[in-house]
């Protein structure tokens, strides 16, 4: 339905038209300047010509695009219940902040005894954009149309929140994202369908030696935290281009937009995944021997990490009601090969774990892996 | 007496009768905006600026006196087309029984008072 106006006039008079409705919720906006720059082709194509007066004459018929928008309102004025709708709905961005980041902190702090340098950053932002939200809705900031807490509580749930808890943070900031009035429909899309894409690869990413159902499990886990962070991206970037588009005198045309913001998410993922989330300790430790591990790859085993509880599971260990597993850092896995069995020489990577209840420690052990198999594991009852 | 006050309480009264006479022109057979942009732009005096009827099907349709539908075209994209809906048919058929009174009134006082002045002349 969105057609090309290529002659710089009418961009010009269209990127105004755009700036003008800022205000205008996202779907409207979209319409006004969809159905006017149509109006613009049929005028052209009815005059069967598009030199400069005829597109002048065309757009001075049109009016000023700021009279056009100006009569969206009409006699009266936007609906006044507008207001109180988006404060319930700050007020509900807020709630799912704050219980999600109890919930996650009890759970994969204190519960699971875990001060992962990773999981410490994203609760950290987490508390920070909690902090932020509780300010504006307490001091009654106007939010517009251009984003405000709402909008950056889904953005970090998404982003941040999947590295804590993949799956009840990609629920929440969801929830956030279809509630807001920033984004449209196609915006709201990106996120689930990313997600959904990435299920395939989650699933052969995880080893199918934890049996199909931990596997489907890893497979969401993967697909959920990876989804909502590059979904969570997409998002910010929509927003930054609509706060600059209500802000500045109008967009230019900027080429370069697309392919560097998607350079962008490329090699910061890759950074991420080869620095802070790589397991650079273990690739030492494991010299010459190991194979360099892809980035993906390498994702995959965080993820995993993440879901040991599971992986434990997977072993045929005790239920985790029994007992917690407290996982401890990564020894030398030459370490561990003392223990190893015959034939099996080296590891990619190895966790050791301790089993324990809240008084007694009940047993502890190993599990290695090479590449995404686990190969060894190892569980002997405390003294 | 300032042209600009006639002209701002012309305005007045083009604005509000045009989204009914939109609303007219809907009830003969769906249209797209671009179609109804020129027949409303045929109508000597009506229509300022163009650009304002699209706003306006955005209001009408947000207050449900029109619905909008797809469909393809011979030439370029698939349009919008609106269409009458029957609260728009009750508000324009209301409309229709108001304007004529109002017009009657109007025009009886007008003519009236235009004959009073010949009277006064004589």
């Amino acid at each position: 339905m969105t057609t090309m106006n290529t002659d710089p006039i009418v961009t010009d008079y269209l990127h105004r038209l755009e700036t003008a409705a800022a205000g205008l919720p996202t779907d409207e906006r979209a319409e006004l300047v969809a159905d006017v720059s149509e109006h613009i082709n049929s005028a052209l194509r009815d005059a069967r010509t598009a030199d400069e007066v005829t597109v002048r004459n065309v757009l001075e018929r049109l009016g000023p695009p700021e009279d056009i928008v100006s009569e969206t309102t009409g006699p009266g004025s936007m609906p006044p219940q507008e207001d109180v709708r988006r404060d319930g709905r700050d007020i509900a961005a807020l709630v799912i902040l704050c219980a999600g980041f109890l919930a996650a902190f009890v759970d994969v702090v204190v519960g699971r005894a875990l001060l992962d340098p990773i999981v410490i950053a994203a609760l950290a932002v987490w508390a920070v954009a909690t902090g932020h939200v509780a300010w504006r809705v307490v001091t009654r900031s106007p939010r517009g149309y251009q984003g405000g807490s709402l909008e950056i509580a889904a953005i970090v749930l998404l982003t941040a929140g999947g590295f804590v808890w993949a799956i009840w943070s990609w629920l929440a900031g969801y929830v956030l994202v279809v509630l807001s009035d920033v984004w449209n429909t196609r915006d709201k899309a990106v996120v689930p369908l990313v997600t959904v894409l990435l299920m395939p690869l989650g699933w052969a990413m995880t080893s199918p030696w934890f049996g199909p159902e931990l596997q489907l499990r890893g497979a969401v886990t993967f697909a959920g935290g990876l989804g909502g962070l590059l979904g969570g991206i997409d998002l910010s970037w929509r927003l930054v281009q609509v706060r600059h588009r209500a802000t500045a005198g109008g967009a230019r045309r900027r080429w370069w937009l697309a392919p560097g913001a998607v350079a962008a998410v490329v090699i910061g993922a890759a950074a991420l995944a080869a620095g802070p989330l790589g397991d650079t300790g273990t690739q030492e430790a494991c010299g010459a021997g190991c194979g360099p591990a892809t980035t993906v790859d390498q994702f995959a085993r965080i993820r995993l990490a993440a879901n040991r509880q599971d992986v434990a599971h997977g072993l045929g260990m005790p239920d985790r009601t029994e007992g917690r597993w407290q996982w401890g850092p990564r020894p030398d896995p030459h370490a561990v090969q003392t223990q190893v069995p015959p034939g099996k020489s080296q590891y990619d990577d190895c966790w050791m774990y301790d089993l324990h209840t809240a008084s007694d420690n009940l047993a502890h052990g190993a599990i290695c892996f090479v590449a995404d198999t686990v190969v060894y594991t190892d569980i002997e009852p405390a003294e | 007496m300032a042209p600009t006050a006639e002209s701002k309480g012309l305005s007045q009264l083009r604005r509000g009768a045009l989204e009914y006479c939109v609303l007219a022109l809907l009830r003969q057979d769906p249209s797209y905006g671009y179609e109804l942009v020129q027949a409303l732009a045929d109508v000597d005096g009506l229509v300022t600026s163009e650009g304002t009827i699209y706003p306006l099907l955005t209001r009408l349709r947000r207050e449900q006196l029109v619905a909008t539908f797809w469909q393809e075209s011979e030439e370029g994209p698939p349009r919008r087309y609106y269409k009458l809906t029957a609260a728009g048919e009750r508000a324009l058929t209301d409309f229709a029984e108001e304007w004529s009174r109002f017009r009657d009134g109007v025009d009886a006082l007008l003519t009236s008072s235009g004959a009073g002045d010949d009277h006064h002349e004589h």
